[in-house]
């Protein structure tokens, strides 16, 4: 679950990242998915590699990418909204 | 000054519907102290190990809950290092010993994991990786990502893995405190449910409740368990921050730190307790611990070089995969188990390597009996 706090803060990061690309360096495809992402399974975690550092992030909706991609930084939903109320996007990659 | 291990108490590990975190730390405790033969005032001090009685069961000052156990109140405190907290717990055990203000403590971890549903269990553990860095992620899907870069670089197969497990499991089933004892094969390994590509069902520990008690003492003894080395290493808290995903730095470095420290080599080593929390976990260890050249660890499993008659008896009690994860437990059972080995004689000299998260803090025990 993501707090409204923790959320107003992750915010202030996505325009560091939209439209940003880089290169896959390692894949998984998570079958079994933590609370909230449920839905999005099975989903893929890619390790990407931006020259300057590397990240792990989702792979947006169901599409497999493999190591050696070119993908890009998008804005998607991330989890499926908790009791909050909040909808929670966030960064999430995409073969370029 | 050199540190004993007087007395060691364990609990069943599985799903213990009967049993609170409290009446497994009691259980765990006193029977260690039973064993050890010393008087229940003689504890000077307790080091609890545990990583989430506040999420799993809204209970924290777990120091204060176990120091209440004796009348006299010794000085209780809890630490925390996800999975690794039993082994930082023996260690911050092991600097109060080594600084001279106390001669004889109880060490005690324990988790309590299956009142809450797997999905709840699995967020409380994902709890030890980086919430928002790796968001979306589970601890399988970081291994996974290990996993495939072993794979790729030294060319590790799926029947390797699916041979730790099956080795674990035949283990497993001569420790009747395990969670599991029965055998599985490593075709069931390799066809269980696909968790995070390539882990499945199989290649994962499960969720258990248990706790594990030693007593530890600089009042020496002619016979015994002694703790010849310890060694903590840290590698970064997010995989990606990582420049080879296939070793963890903190276990080399514990490892060396251990080594040093005990004048003990690994050559001499005849059993391990290792952090399988994972199936590629062990390998990794092995290779890291120095067991195996790297890429190695794969094919000395399925050559049988990791169990009876090979060239160390890897997990002995069945690992986390066969004997269960209680995770603030595992560090503290680990020298249980070996300790209860080596003092029937089994073993001579053996080691201990526990883990905390994606391989972020592991610390290294080398224990011999005298």
């Amino acid at each position: 679950m993501i707090s409204p706090a923790q959320y107003w803060r992750q915010n202030k990061e996505w325009q560091n990242w939209l439209g940003k690309q880089g290169k896959v360096v390692g894949v998984t495809r998570v079958h079994v998915a933590p609370p909230g992402q449920e839905n999005f399974a099975p989903y893929s975690m890619a390790l990407v590699d931006f020259i300057l550092e590397k990240r792990l992030f989702m792979v947006a909706g169901r599409e497999e990418v493999n190591v050696g991609d070119t993908v890009e930084c998008v804005l998607r939903k991330v989890a499926q909204p908790d009791q909050c109320g909040i909808i929670p996007y966030g960064i999430k990659v995409r073969r370029f | 000054m050199s540190i004993r291990v007087a007395g060691t108490g364990l609990t069943k590990f599985g799903e213990l519907w009967s049993n609170s975190l409290e009446d497994l730390l009691r259980e765990a405790s006193f029977e260690a102290i039973a064993e050890s033969k010393f008087p229940a005032q003689s504890i000077e001090a307790v080091f609890v190990a545990n990583m989430g009685s506040g999420m799993f069961e809204g209970q924290l000052h777990l120091g204060a809950l176990v120091s209440s156990f004796f009348p006299h109140l010794p000085p209780g405190v809890r630490i925390e290092g996800a999975c690794a907290s039993g082994g930082l717990a023996l260690l911050q055990a092991e600097y109060a010993l080594l600084s001279g203000q106390y001669e004889t403590v109880l060490v005690v971890g324990a988790e309590k994991m299956t009142d809450v549903s797997a999905t709840e269990g699995t967020q409380v553990l994902a709890a030890a990786s980086h919430f928002a860095r790796e968001y979306g992620s589970t601890f399988p899907a970081l291994y996974g990502l290990i996993a495939q870069a072993h794979m790729e670089k030294h060319g590790t197969t799926r029947q390797q893995l699916s041979d730790v497990s099956a080795k674990n499991h035949s283990h497993g089933r001569k420790n009747p405190l395990a969670q599991f004892q029965k055998n599985i094969t490593a075709e069931e390994v390799s066809k269980s449910t696909l968790i995070a590509d390539p882990l499945r069902l199989l290649d994962c520990s499960p969720l258990s409740d248990g706790a594990a008690a030693v007593i530890l003492t600089t009042k020496n003894a002619k016979n015994g368990v002694y703790v010849r080395g310890f060694g903590h290493g840290m590698d970064t808290l997010e995989l990606a921050q990582r420049s080879d995903l296939t070793t963890f730095s903190s276990t080399r470095r514990a490892m060396e730190l251990a080594q040093k420290m005990s004048g003990i080599s690994v050559s001499q080593i005849e059993a391990v307790e290792l952090h399988d929390c994972f199936t590629i976990a062990e390998l990794v260890a092995l290779e890291d611990l120095g067991f195996f050249p790297p890429g190695e660890a794969g094919r000395a499993t399925s050559e049988g070089q990791t169990t009876f008659g090979g060239r160390v008896v890897v997990n002995p009690s069945g690992g986390l995969k066969a004997s269960g994860h209680p995770v603030g437990a595992t560090g503290v059972k680990q020298m249980v188990y070996l300790s209860r080995l080596l003092h029937e004689k089994t073993f001579h000299t053996a080691l201990t390597h526990n883990v905390g998260g994606s391989g972020a803090t592991a610390v290294v025990h080398i224990l011999e009996v005298a």
